[in-house]
């Protein structure tokens, strides 16, 4: 071995280690700052529990004892997999530490979760590397790019080409005809076919937990829980088995009500998603003295795709039907025909009274990006108030931000 | 009935004592990591020069990028507000959009008629267009940044600075140094640059006819003529235009007295 190659090596494995103890001080340090809150409560530890995890993988694998499927976006019908008995979860990450590892790989303009995420690869152990299958739906450049980007990191990568256009026919045949595709290559990889019957039941396991994110965001209009732990549980959603966290967020609507600090106004959050370790915004805007009464973030809200109801109950039936759900009533940006995402704000801003938009765009993040203008435009001619926080991981900021989030309280007072 | 602002930028500290709504003492130091001996220094020096104590005060309201250091503050009030609140008493209520160009940042605020902020825009991580922007300046070409505005236009041909990064401007102008380029035209560019980049600021926001400049550099005539020119509107300018925010931040604290 040359003396060269030997010493970047060693390198190399410096840095691993270096990184390693960074991610870990991020995620204690979040976790430190969460439990130190006047809100926080003991039911909240086992999402935090949940979100732990992502730092010891091996955990995460023994915990569901299930081939692991890695998924990216939200438009992927998670009870398909469940269904052929794998273990769905999302894969996001906030970690800004874990970045080094993508540095020289990406444009430094790439969006911060796909840089976190391909991080994730180059770990000799993680999340991302010890799915037994991930499957990207191509919803931005970024995404449609990243499984060139991650080669043959991932043990097996599935594409879902998403049309762009979903108000169309062409559209949803398309994406009925990808869901099918799907299927196929999860019945390839679990050597068994699909059987109707877990399916409908699958699709009743998430139906209960659609029906407690209702119950949760209701309790959260209300004013009794903060955005941030909503955030919080939405982000465990995204990982845990459905119905453990089902039960868990029972119990915290059962137990929970700690009500919003009287002289909070209501905001309302959009934009790019917000993930842990990564709460920078949405602390923030709590700590400038304001309510984050709804949001329509990808990581949060928007995860209640609503209820499937399915009129004809053959196979095809209920495919066709949670194809449609989740195509047609998710509102990311990447569609071209948007205008369901503007309505829901502006419905949801004017039947809880909400007076301001807080739009989040994680820098690289180029959907959330374009839409912000028109966003801007719509949200002040109905007579909102509206600001853009444009950032990234990083923490240099906060100050510049706290100064316009505690000027943007005073504009709605 | 008196009261005292402080505005602890990061450039400067900005000490005023007012009286309703007039201005009755203020005096700025730089801003150095003793934030609050600076401050608490300018307190007692404006208490003497009016011959009054501190009990004798009937409050003192912090606002800047280090309001929450100075331990003594009654009142905390975001730079934003108190910028617009100074902004609409000194200009006897007449102002609707602001500009305040800080050590570190700009900010474009929109006024109601009732002087309350309906909009603003302020730049994020990036210092280009603002006070460091010109202490880059005042180092690279070895001239106080206090003649910038009368040098700058004497320039008969404004040089090109492009750059809105702090740091690639500076490689800009140490570039048209070394072709000997008049250092009038490099300060009437840098100048253009800057207004350049606040108009590009505003953006969306709809500014009215006349815009008030306020900060440490709206003292630069120079700059002012450039963000006419760019900008397309009247500028005026406070008469100190660096303590309209202290002043804020006071006259909001003797109004929630008063
Ligand atoms: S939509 Fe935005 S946040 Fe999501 S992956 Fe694409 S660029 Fe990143």
């Amino acid at each position: 071995m040359n003396r060269e190659t030997y010493s970047r090596k060693d390198m190399e494995e410096r840095l691993l280690r270096k990184v390693k103890k960074d991610i870990q001080c991020e995620h204690d340090i979040e976790l430190m700052s969460l439990r130190e809150r006047d809100d926080f409560s003991s039911e909240f530890e086992y999402f935090l529990e949940i979100l732990s995890l992502g730092i010891y993988p091996q955990k995460f694998k023994e915990r569901f004892n299930k081939p692991l499927a890695g998924l990216y976006c939200v438009q992927v019908p998670l009870e398909l997999f469940d269904a052929l008995g794998f273990h769905p979860f999302r894969l996001c990450s906030g970690s800004l530490a874990i970045q080094r590892l993508s540095s020289g790989r990406v444009p430094s303009l790439t969006c911060p979760i796909i840089k976190s995420c391909l991080s994730s690869f180059y770990l000799d152990e993680s999340m991302e590397k010890l799915c037994d299958l991930i499957v990207i739906p191509t919803t931005c450049d970024w995404n449609a790019k990243l499984p060139e980007i991650i080669g043959d990191k991932a043990n097996s990568i599935h594409i879902m080409e998403l049309p762009h256009i979903k108000e169309s026919e062409r559209g949803r045949e398309r994406w009925i005809q990808e869901v099918y595709e799907l299927k196929k290559v999860l019945e390839v990889h679990a050597g068994r076919r699909l059987n109707r019957r877990q399916l409908s039941s699958s699709i009743k396991k998430y139906m209960s937990a659609w029906q407690v994110l209702g119950q949760l965001i209701e309790l959260r209009r209300r004013g009794a829980i903060s955005g941030t732990w909503s955030i919080i549980i939405a982000n465990a959603f995204m990982l845990d088995n459905v119905e453990s966290w089902t039960e868990k967020v029972k119990q915290v609507l059962k137990n929970y009500n700690v009500p919003k600090k009287k002289n909070n106004p209501d905001v309302f959050l959009t934009g790019s998603p917000v993930f842990f370790p990564n709460l920078k915004i949405s602390e923030l805007i709590e700590e400038a003295g304001m309510f984050i009464a709804g949001d329509e973030l990808c990581t949060s809200e928007r995860n209640l795709t609503g209820a499937t109801i399915c009129d004809d109950y053959s196979e095809h039936g209920i495919l066709k039907t949670l194809a449609e759900r989740y195509q047609l009533s998710c509102s990311c940006p990447s569609f071209a025909d948007n205008y369901r995402r503007a309505k829901n704000i502006l419905d949801t801003m004017r039947i809880h009274n909400i007076k301001g938009v807080i739009y989040h765009i994680l820098k690289g993040c180029h959907p959330y990006d374009i839409e912000s203008f028109y966003f801007e435009k719509m949200i002040k001619e109905n007579g909102y108030h509206f600001i853009k926080i444009e950032t990234d991981y990083s923490h240099e900021d906060r100050q510049n931000i706290l100064i316009r989030l505690e000027a943007f309280r005073e504009t709605l007072c | 009935m008196i009261t005292a602002g402080i505005d602890l930028g990061t450039a400067a500290i900005k000490v005023v004592f007012i009286d309703k709504c007039n201005l009755l003492w203020a005096k700025a130091l730089p801003t150095m990591p003793q934030y609050v001996e600076i401050s608490e220094k300018l307190l007692e020096e404006g208490l003497e020069s009016l011959s009054i104590r501190e009990k004798d005060l009937a409050g003192i309201a912090a606002t800047g990028y280090g309001k929450r250091l100075f331990p003594n503050a009654g009142r905390i009030v975001d730079e934003i507000s108190a910028n617009a609140a100074g902004a609409y008493i000194l200009s006897d209520k007449t102002a609707r959009t602001v500009i305040n160009i800080g050590g570190q940042d700009v900010k474009v605020i929109k006024l109601s008629s009732d002087g309350k902020v309906i909009d603003f825009k302020m730049n994020d991580k990036c210092a280009a267009g603002t006070g460091r922007f010109f202490e880059m300046a005042e180092k690279i070409l070895n001239i106080p940044v206090r003649e910038f505005g009368k040098l700058g236009l004497l320039s008969q041909s404004p040089a090109h600075i492009n750059s809105t990064c702090t740091v690639f401007a500076e490689s800009e102008i140490m570039s048209l140094l070394s072709v000997e380029t008049n250092t009038h035209d490099i300060i009437a560019g840098l100048h253009k640059s800057v207004a350049r980049r606040i108009s590009d600021l505003a953006g969306s926001l709809y500014l009215e006819e006349e815009i008030y400049l306020d900060g440490g550099p709206g003292a630069n005539r120079g700059l002012v003529s450039a963000m006419q020119e760019e900008l397309m509107r009247d500028i005026k300018v406070f008469p100190i235009p660096q303590f309209t925010v202290a002043f804020g931040a006071a006259a909001i604290l003797s109004r929630k007295n008063g």
